[in-house]
């Protein structure tokens, strides 16, 4: 059972509460794929990842991007139930789309990263402390329905 | 995983930006290394850990030296850095996941203190870059 302290739970919902979940998932998804380029494997119909540009342009990107961190959302407003509430997603990733639990714990250190790169300064190391906490659990419960 | 000729470039053009604040770099990247992966403060048990402390202060600097003199000599960081990757192998013998943590947080650092030079493409090289330091310094683990 997940435990989380008034404080943990302040800095999460405080911060997220000023992010712009479009353009910090756009950009998350953008950096995955840049920074790790084998990630790109699960995008063959994204069109155009050819250069880095050419990624931060792409619409299909900046969409999925909103997609995901739109989910990411959902398991703030259920910090403690992230098993059922990444349940079916689990599934998903395990029996559809195939995707290695591995990318969610790259991508959540992207996310940090994005989150660092917008806070400055407000991105204190407790700060940064409970996000790297809340996007382990995030990849740990996505992870737990694999078969 | 190699270092093209464009991620040299920029992780060459980063540390210059970063210049003198390597050293408090170096310190916050400790710093934030001990907070969210309390695991890693099983290497310095001998360690003030507390706020403000003048021995993470301290490490923190060597710790950035080690960074800026990879970057200063990135066609040969194993040479570079052969001494430390010594001194890994025989005597600190820090556990290989542990460096992926210190990167994470040198990461954290730079784009919380200067966003704008994180580009992505800029991420992505120094994310290589911290790779392959950590790559050199457990190299002769065994």
């Amino acid at each position: 059972m997940v435990h989380w302290t008034a404080e943990e739970k302040q800095l999460i919902t405080g911060l997220w509460a000023k992010v712009n979940v479009e353009e910090c998932g756009a950009e998350a998804l953008a950096r995955l794929l840049i920074v790790y380029p084998w990630t790109q494997r699960f995008f063959d119909n994204f069109g155009n990842l050819s250069s880095p540009t050419a990624i931060i342009g792409n619409p299909k990107v900046r969409a999925h991007g909103k997609k995901v961190l739109t989910s990411f959302g959902e398991a703030i407003k259920n910090l403690d139930n992230l098993k059922g509430t990444f349940s079916k997603l689990s599934e998903l990733h395990c029996d559809k789309l195939h995707v290695d639990p591995e990318n969610f714990r790259l991508l959540g250190d992207i996310l940090v990263i994005v989150l660092a790169s917008h806070f400055t300064k407000d991105f204190t190391p407790a700060c940064q402390a409970t996000w790297q906490k809340l996007v382990g659990l995030v990849a740990h419960a996505l992870a737990r329905k694999y078969h | 995983m190699v270092l093209s000729a464009g991620d040299k470039a920029n992780v060459k053009a980063a540390f210059g930006k970063i210049g003198g604040q390597a050293e408090e770099y170096g310190a916050e990247t400790l710093e934030r290394m001990f907070a969210a992966y309390p695991q890693t403060k099983t290497y310095f048990p001998h360690f003030d850990l507390g706020k403000g402390s003048a021995q993470v202060k301290g490490h923190g600097k060597k710790v950035a030296a080690a960074l800026v003199e990879a970057a200063n000599n990135i066609d040969d960081i194993a040479g570079a850095l052969s001494k430390l990757s010594d001194l890994h192998a025989q005597k600190l013998r820090v556990d290989p996941v542990n460096f992926k943590l210190l990167g994470q947080c040198f990461l954290v650092v730079v784009a919380a203190h200067n966003p704008s030079l994180l580009t992505p493409e800029v991420h992505a090289s120094l994310d290589k870059f911290l790779c392959a330091v950590g790559t050199v310094l457990t190299a002769k683990y065994r």
